[in-house]
């Protein structure tokens, strides 16, 4: 666990509000990290940034480091946006692959339901 | 096996066993003490003699192994006075109960080379009594059984000896056994363990379980799987964790309705198994997915939550269907926490907080290492 890679990453994302877009950039490089706190840091971070992440998020799917981190971070961030990849992927060959992307449709179909007697 | 101590390869020997307070180091240190309490009660002499009168001589050895060298002592039934044995080991050392970390350790060290440079009894006396307040239970009740033929105040190791007998760690609790079988084999609190019906989890007609729970973008992780890294630990610490190849996985969706999705299926899956009153052991959001699980209605047993993120207004155990109070481990301004805008600590009479001493590392606490080093086991208790 790094942690000077951890605070790099909420920098990032304070700087990326603020509109620098190379920060954004930042944020999404720590999805392909190896350190596997910075790509759940990062991902809550794209997540929470919502549809403002999804140019970022589609670049990354263009080159991607860390495929099932990657579409289940998707899967929560902008599922709309992604729905036909999630569908593509969910049906990949790779079986990590393929269980990221059927988790990331559970988890984008769950989202926008209040849950059984919640 | 042990729970807390890690299988040695290459132990510390000869004094330096005793330069450090550790889990590594506290086995040759128990050992060496275990050796010299052979040597003082005359265990060696004896094992010999009646492997001779049995003809089989050959097959024992009194002597112990050349690559891991004990200071050699005469037999002795003599008792020193404990309080004397005390001081000269202040006058020597240093040493008092409140002498910690590195002092300790030097202290430690000190008096383990005098013996080594000089194998008396009255030195091995010292390094017995000095070990009687070993930060470390294994080495206490080693020392309490080598000290016991040597010491006036027989009370005090007796009184060691049985702490050691409710030990969560099987090394600690069977040593402990052993050695107060040997010296007062009527003790109650011996009887107490042999009236214990043995392995009762085993003979309950409704068999528990404790299961794990991954976290957010965690079901593919492998730490939590059958045959994965702390799944295997614990199962180490508690032969019922599930470990069938239906185990339970979530989406691990990073919102609320997925968390809630999460836990209706939670409750299914137990309910489905027949499992209701199981214990649950849930590493970040999954600890949260429990926590809802029980409140869609799952009725379980002990609650462990690991490196929760607290959002009291969403996710709070009900308190009616589980066991009290439920166990919270965490580490020191968990990061990945702080990034998802969630409490640290829970403040609630029923959640019982334990914090490690290790910072910012939301991992930590699914770490047979860390549960290792810090004896989380022991705190909880599984």
């Amino acid at each position: 666990m790094s942690v000077g890679g951890s605070a790099a990453l909420f920098a990032a994302a304070a700087a990326w509000k603020l509109g620098l877009p190379g920060a954004g950039r930042r944020l999404v490089a720590g999805l392909g990290s190896d350190d596997e706190q910075e790509r759940l840091i990062a991902g809550m971070l794209l997540v929470r940034a919502g549809e403002r992440a999804v140019p970022l998020l589609r670049g990354a799917l263009e080159h991607p480091r860390h495929l099932p981190h990657l579409l289940r971070v998707i899967g929560d961030a902008a599922p709309k946006a992604f729905a036909a990849e999630l569908e593509r992927y969910a049906a990949s060959d790779d079986p990590a692959v393929r269980r990221a992307a059927q988790d990331a449709l559970r988890a984008a179909a769950a989202a926008g339901t209040p849950g059984p007697t919640a | 096996m042990s729970q807390f101590y890690p299988t040695v390869t290459k132990p510390l020997r000869g004094a330096r066993a005793f330069s450090e307070v550790s889990e590594t180091a506290s086995q040759p240190q128990a050992a060496i003490l275990l050796m010299l309490g052979r040597q003082l009660r005359g265990d060696d002499q004896a094992l010999v003699a009646r492997a001779k009168a049995a003809r089989s001589g050959r097959a024992v050895s009194a002597t112990g192994d050349e690559s891991f060298p004990v200071p050699q002592l005469k037999a002795s039934r003599q008792p020193l006075a404990s309080r004397e044995v005390r001081g000269r080991a202040a006058k020597a050392f240093g040493f008092s109960r409140r002498l910690e970390g590195a002092a300790l350790q030097r202290a430690f060290r000190s008096s383990a080379d005098r013996l080594y440079k000089a194998p008396t009894i009255d030195h091995a006396a010292e390094l017995m009594e000095m070990c009687l307040t070993h930060p470390r239970d294994l080495v206490r009740i080693a020392a309490a059984h080598a000290y016991l033929p040597i010491t006036d105040d027989t009370a005090r190791c007796v009184k060691i000896l049985v702490a050691g007998l409710r030990s969560p760690d099987r090394l600690e609790a069977e040593l402990a056994a052993t050695a107060l079988a040997r010296v007062q084999p009527e003790h109650p609190a011996l009887k107490r363990l042999a009236r214990r019906p043995p392995a009762r989890r085993r003979v309950r007609r409704t068999p528990e379980t404790l299961l794990l729970v991954h976290g957010t973008w965690a079901s593919d992780a492998e730490w939590y799987q059958p045959g994965g890294s702390f799944q295997t630990f614990v199962k180490g610490l508690r032969a019922d964790t599930y470990g069938a190849a239906d185990f339970f996985r979530w989406s691990g969706g990073y919102s609320d309705g997925a968390r809630n999705q999460g836990a209706a299926d939670l409750k299914a899956w137990v309910e489905a198994r027949g499992e209701s009153g199981l214990d649950l052991m849930g590493h970040s959001h999954g600890a949260n997915v429990i926590m809802q699980a029980t409140k869609f209605g799952l009725t379980a047993g002990k609650l462990i939550l690991l490196s929760c993120p607290v959002h009291v207004n969403k996710y709070m155990p009900d308190f009616a269907r589980v066991k009290k109070p439920v166990v919270s481990v965490r580490v020191k301004l968990d990061l990945v926490i702080l990034a998802d805008f969630g409490g640290q600590k829970f403040k609630h009479p029923d959640i019982k907080e334990i914090v490690l001493p290790i910072w910012f590392d939301h991992g930590a606490t699914h770490e047979p290492a860390v549960w290792q080093q810090h004896n989380v086991a022991a705190k909880i208790p599984l």
